[in-house]
């Protein structure tokens, strides 16, 4: 026997999932499962049968099912159970069999409907919920005040935007199609109980004219895959090898600043070195570690260089580094100083950010006698790279 | 009695099945029968009746087998009956005079 799976109808729609169980039916396709977004039709004779939706009208941890007692019911006067998901259970009879409607009056039908309703409503609120629940959770493992919090969580949002921007906006784009699915949802279902209230029974074979909600369902559909498919570009642009002895992209060796030494493993570093290279639509960035074995110490240097499609975004996210810094806790304790070569620079002890046109790095840097040094070993480094940057 | 909205259709024919035990397929063909196919009862109105009359004490349940329960209407059920048809017949006999107009 052929299977088949589709798409239903949201479980708002009460009608229009009726409908196109019937059309199933009518082209040869018999429902015999419904899942959360799918159902699954066996291949069958064609035939007009009359599809029901009863809703579930549990309590707030009752589960999903139909009483036995009205099922059996529901039978009795000819109507066979098919299948349930959630709220929706689906029964159906011949067409022009002596099943009775479920429901003598509307009025009746929306007291079926009230928990579905409520579920609706509530929902924005656990999301509410939980969002503070999480921001508490920020808030309480960390000395940050709240608005720290959120400006953290705004500064990671605007990093991931130009290092991973496919798969920010896929995700941004999926939560804002979930939103707008569920405000919908809330729309539709205060909507249909309303209508019941007021005594209009629910329309069995609604035409097709919800384009408005079809198009913006295709339009999200689209930009999702779309999204997706620019992920997938993206993560195949990533490049990851031991650093090459001379550079090959706008960062430095360590040679270049008059260091001789071989470079080795220190703490539990992987590799002596490394060389990534990346492209999102925002930026093309390399992020390099470098370690070189003096005679008898050792020099190491992390650098960050992002290329910026925009240079409108070169200050936000100069920013966005700085608090996400390696030792510098806050923003604050960076101080803004001149650096040949670069149009600002921030640094902070071991670690710096600096903008230079289209260009923003961050590195992180311990001479040899970083015990001793100051900011002035960072300036070095900054200098090269500015030259390197600039050739 | 204490009901003090009036009873619905559903309701008083419901009432009126339960004066002897009955299951929720056998209220529904004997409504028919009653009322000469005039009030068809739909099961999802049937079982919302029952569920809500059970809670107010109209209705009780009598015998339960494997899925079908029986019901049996009560004292109080009785007197809500009797109190709707009081009211029903007074509204026929206060409108006694209309059939010229048929």
């Amino acid at each position: 026997m052929r299977r088949k799976y589709a798409f239903h109808p949201a479980e708002y729609v009460i009608g229009e999932n009726e409908k196109f169980y019937s059309d199933m039916a009518s082209k040869g396709w018999k429902l015999k499962k419904r899942g959360a977004y799918l159902s699954r039709f066996d291949e069958s004779e064609p035939e007009k049968i009359r599809y029901r939706i009863e809703v579930a009208a549990s309590g707030v941890f009752d589960d999903y099912e139909l009483p036995d007692e009205k099922i059996s019911l529901f039978e009795e006067c000819g109507w066979e159970y098919v299948t349930g998901k959630g709220y929706i259970h689906v029964f159906r009879a011949p067409e022009g069999s002596e099943a009775p409607e479920f429901y003598m009056k509307p009025q009746q039908q929306a007291v079926t409907l009230k928990k579905l309703r409520r579920s609706y409503i509530l929902a924005p609120f656990v999301i509410l919920f939980w969002l503070a629940f999480y921001l508490l959770l920020c808030f309480s493992m960390s000395n940050d005040t709240l608005p720290d919090v959120f400006r953290s969580i705004n500064m990671g949002f605007y990093r991931d935007l130009v290092e991973h921007t496919a798969l920010t906006l896929f995700y941004v784009i999926v939560l804002s199609g979930a939103v707008l699915d569920l405000a919908y949802g809330c729309f539709r279902t205060m909507q249909l109980y309303r209508r019941l209230k007021r005594g209009k029974a629910i329309d069995h074979s609604p035409k097709k004219r919800r384009l408005v909600y079809k198009s913006v369902r295709w339009v999200f559909l689209i930009l999702a895959a779309m999204s997706l498919v620019m992920t997938a570009a993206e993560l195949i642009s990533h490049k990851k090898y031991d650093m090459p002895q001379n550079s090959d992209g706008p960062y430095i060796t360590l040679d270049t600043l008059g260091y001789e030494g071989v470079r080795g493993y220190i703490y539990n570093a992987s590799r002596t070195s490394k060389t990534e290279h990346m492209c999102s639509l925002f930026a093309e960035y390399w992020n390099t570690y470098e370690c070189l074995i003096l005679d008898n110490s050792d020099v190491w240097l992390y650098q960050d260089v992002y290329e910026l499609k925009a240079q409108a975004l070169t200050h936000n996210f100069a920013l966005a580094l700085m608090d996400d810094g390696t030792f510098a806790r806050s923003v604050e304790e960076y101080s803004e100083t001149d650096v040949p070569g670069f149009e600002s620079a921030y640094i902070s002890r071991y670690e710096a950010v600096a903008i230079k046109g289209d260009y923003v790095v961050r590195i992180v840097y311990f001479p040899p006698d970083y015990y001793e040094s100051s900011g002035d070993a960072v300036i070095e480094v900054l200098e090269a790279i500015a030259r390197r940057i600039g050739s | 009695m204490g009901e003090s909205q009036p009873m619905t259709e559903a309701m008083y024919y419901v009432l009126l099945a339960l004066m002897k035990p009955d299951h929720g397929y056998g209220i529904m063909q004997h409504i028919k029968q009653l009322s000469g196919s005039r009030v068809v009862m739909g099961p999802g109105t049937l079982y919302g009746v029952l569920t809500r009359m059970k809670k107010e004490g109209m209705i009780v349940l009598e015998k339960e087998d494997e899925r079908r329960k029986t019901y049996l209407i009560t004292d109080k059920g009785k007197a809500a009956l009797l109190e709707e048809f009081k009211r029903l017949r007074q509204m026929v006999k206060d409108g006694e005079g209309l059939e010229e107009l048929e």
